[in-house]
């Protein structure tokens, strides 16, 4: 499972250390997605849909973008990086309508 | 100490998804050791069709009722429970080797649970590996869950998923049992330490046992190593029953097999390779 994670892209490889080292960071990852109990069909169509949005707003450098799933202290995080070259023209008309 | 309700004995069970962690060595031995502590305690097996908690408890060859015939009304709850040979206030209700988990529901769990509660201080429920019926039925009636595990992949991915499943039925978090922990791989990188697995499940931790070379002797003869002074995984066990009764005992500093070894471990990691032992 986390070898397809890697490839939709959601799960970052870290340094490798002794076998509990590895132990450790399997489990991580292992558990990352148990806990997050979406497909790899359902991760990717959350990651269209989040881009989708971003877009409306801003011109996203779509080659560029990077989600993650991470575990940082106690929390199960979906992070994404996501890089933008310059705000769209109409950006502050969009943000009234919703507004 | 007073169940949740205010109104008797606290029950208890102990469950863990991952079979073969531990979980009837660890239910005889906290049941043991709360007995040694002056509780009346009573220890059901709701492992039903795979009975084991009577072998560990040395009880096998005084069973006459059990579980399912509680919950099928065919003899008095009393007449189930079989007494200890060395504790009089421990007493063990054993399943049934005979039918399959079907044979109790979580509604007779709750009953029999309900008429156990003002007659002792402890029900210590032996919960089936596994997440289908038998273990719904063991946590049903549970005011607190143990989880056990062991410091290795699957039986620690296997407690996250107990751990969900706990959450989700209003019976969570629970608190951990690591088991069979041995200090020497750990200080060598090549086990999970309890630090880790903590870090991993982010629950509280009640007790760090051990390995220990008593255990298997202990279930040979039918007695729970609790009762071995030597033991460490017995002190472990005893630890974890005064932390169950609400006492505030401090997790110790895990000896090494290799004093020279653990010498050389403090001396390269400041000390913080030390773990805690419960």
């Amino acid at each position: 499972m986390a070898g397809l994670l890697e490839r939709f892209g959601l799960l970052k490889r870290a340094g490798r250390g002794g076998s509990a080292a590895s132990a450790k960071e399997r489990l991580h990852f292992v558990l990352l997605h148990d806990r997050i109990d979406l497909s790899p069909e359902e991760l990717d169509r959350m990651k269209k849909e989040i881009l989708e949005v971003i877009s409306r707003y801003v011109a996203v450098e779509s080659d560029r973008v990077d989600f993650a799933l991470e575990h940082r202290r106690r929390d199960n995080l979906i992070v994404a990086e996501v890089p933008f070259s310059k705000p769209k023209t109409g950006t502050q008309q969009v943000g009234r309508e919703t507004g | 100490m007073a169940g949740e309700n205010g109104m008797g004995g606290k029950i208890v069970t102990i469950t863990s998804g991952k079979g073969g962690v531990g979980k009837t060595t660890a239910t005889a031995n906290i049941g043991v050791a709360l007995a040694q502590l002056g509780k009346r305690v009573v220890l059901i097996d709701a492992d039903i069709g795979l009975r084991n908690l009577d072998v560990v408890m040395g009880l096998e060859n005084r069973i006459v009722y059990n579980l399912v015939d509680v919950a099928e009304g065919r003899c008095k709850l009393r007449q189930a429970m079989i007494k200890h040979k060395l504790l009089p206030d421990l007493h063990l209700i054993p399943a049934s080797q005979t039918r399959d988990k079907s044979a109790v529901s979580q509604s007779d769990m709750i009953q029999v649970s309900d008429w156990l509660r003002p007659e002792v201080d402890y029900v210590l429920i032996d919960s089936p590996a596994g997440i289908e019926r038998g273990f719904r039925n063991a946590i049903a009636p549970a005011d607190e869950v143990l989880i056990v595990t062991n410091p290795e992949v699957s039986a620690v991915r296997d407690a996250d998923r107990i751990i969900g499943l706990l959450e989700a039925a209003g019976k969570g978090p629970g608190k951990l049992v690591l088991n069979r922990i041995r200090q020497d791989m750990v200080s060598k990188g090549e086990m999970l330490s309890a630090d880790d697995v903590t870090d991993i499940l982010a629950i509280k931790m009640i007790g760090i046992v051990p390995e220990d070379q008593f255990v298997v002797p202990a279930s040979n003869k039918g007695v729970p190593v609790v009762l071995n002074e030597e033991s460490r995984a017995g002190l472990a066990y005893h630890n974890i029953a005064r932390r169950l009764n609400g006492e505030n005992v401090p997790f110790l500093p895990l000896e090494e097999e290799d004093g020279f070894l653990r010498r050389l471990t403090r001396l390269f990691s400041g000390g913080n390779q030390l773990l805690k032992q419960g």
